[in-house]
């Protein structure tokens, strides 16, 4: 990858800011019920389905059924795949902020 | 944030990812404080065990001429007597250590200043921990279901404390997945362990030996290695934030122990050569064997 520019490995399942900002929460060793999700990024149901949708058919996200009392909740938490892309994601993104024009080394954030 | 679902804002240029790498580090920032709310919680709760252990067993240990009530003067006891006081101060010592290594590795919320909060809880528990050391001293008539209330108020800090920020966890949502990895301690940390457990053992075993002064040199030795080593990779606050819950487990079994030790060194006719070195060996065992347990790993720890 050497000599190609950064935006070359900019994963395509994580280049909308809702995405993005999705798998930003769940990379932090842990597991958010939807409607937290929702809340805390500031979105609605609609777009936070959709874009949950498209994570986990890239295998980025797990979604899990439970109940918290009598009330289902809807359970969220990254793959490992889903860790290793949005790692690679944010080195990119990094690169291109520090104005890079060189992919940079698969260097963890 | 609103529907931000459509494909236009690719970020290729600086501004929009700058722009983006700080959203997504203030969401992960968001959420990482809310999982250290449940270990915060967890953390309050059992130092309010302990706490409450302490100062009931203080209340046990304390023995008057007849052998009910409190004893008439810590100064008065025998070199025994002295021992079970300096068998119940240490644990206790340790534990406030780790603790607050736990504590230092936590996020904390914009809501709430560490320092002060630390500052306020640790008065409101130590003002009735010595309160009672007074009325086991000045004191010995005083009824033991009095000091029994006092040594309950000196653990309700906490207590508030861990129900409000557990609380807080569950109203966030947010939980910490079951780890996917496991490791041994880190070499220092495997080291630091089992010298901890090995000393205090050793404190505990002198405090019913017929050596006082031996015991004494143990235990000033601890207190100083523990001020020492605090703010080095050797230290008990870097011990606390490895651990896992074997350790903490591990722990928990053997400050209970050393301060049962100390009831009975005060309380039992049973020789106390031997509760002392039964007590140190049984305190000393889980610490070592766990330094050489795995504890679970997260990613971004």
């Amino acid at each position: 990858m050497t000599g190609q520019h950064p935006r070359h490995d900019l994963d395509d399942a994580l280049l909308t800011p809702l995405r993005f900002s999705v798998m930003a929460a769940l990379r932090a060793d842990a597991e958010i019920d939807f409607a937290t999700l929702r809340d805390l990024l500031e979105t609605d149901d609609s777009a936070l389905s959709k874009a949950i949708s498209t994570l986990s058919t890239a295998g980025y996200v797990s979604v899990r059924k439970g109940f918290v009392g009598n009330r289902p909740r809807t359970w969220l938490t990254a793959t490992g795949a889903g860790v290793a892309a949005m790692s690679i994601h944010v080195t990119a993104l990094q690169a291109i902020a520090a104005g890079s024009s060189a992919a940079p080394g698969a260097a963890d954030r | 944030m609103s529907d931000q679902s459509g494909d236009s804002t690719s970020p290729t240029g600086r501004e929009a990812a700058t722009r983006l790498l700080q959203n997504g580090d203030a969401v992960s920032l968001r959420v990482r404080n809310a999982i250290d709310d449940r270990t915060r919680a967890i953390a309050e709760a059992w130092l309010g065990v302990g706490v409450l252990a302490y100062a009931v067993c203080l209340v046990f240990a304390s023995k008057g001429e007849d052998g009910t009530g409190m004893v008439p003067g810590v100064q008065a006891a025998s070199p025994v007597g002295m021992g079970a006081i300096l068998t119940l101060l240490i644990p206790f010592f340790v534990a406030s250590s780790l603790e607050r290594g736990l504590q230092q590795s936590l996020h904390t919320t914009a809501t709430a200043k560490p320092g002060r909060r630390r500052s306020v809880v640790t008065a409101a528990s130590l003002v009735p921990l010595l309160f009672i050391t007074g009325l086991v001293v000045f004191a010995p008539a005083t009824p033991w279901p009095i000091a029994l209330v006092v040594a309950f108020s000196a653990s309700l800090p906490l207590g508030v404390l861990s129900v409000r920020s557990a609380l807080r966890a569950r109203a966030s949502g947010v939980r910490r997945p079951a780890p996917t990895l496991v490791a041994p301690l880190s070499p220092a940390n495997q080291v630091s362990m089992t010298v901890l457990g090995l000393w205090l053992g050793a404190a505990v075993a002198c405090g019913g030996l017929p050596f006082p002064a031996v015991g004494a040199i143990i235990v000033i030795g601890l207190l100083f290695a523990i001020g020492v080593l605090d703010v080095t990779r050797w230290g008990l606050p870097q011990l606390a934030q490895e651990w896992g819950r074997t350790q903490w487990i591990a722990f928990g079994f053997s400050y209970l122990t050393a301060i049962i030790v100390a009831v009975l060194l005060a309380r039992s006719a049973w020789d106390p050569s031997i509760v002392s070195s039964v007590g140190g060996i049984l305190v000393a065992v889980p610490l070592v064997v766990t330094a050489f347990r795995p504890a679970p790993i997260w990613a971004d720890r």
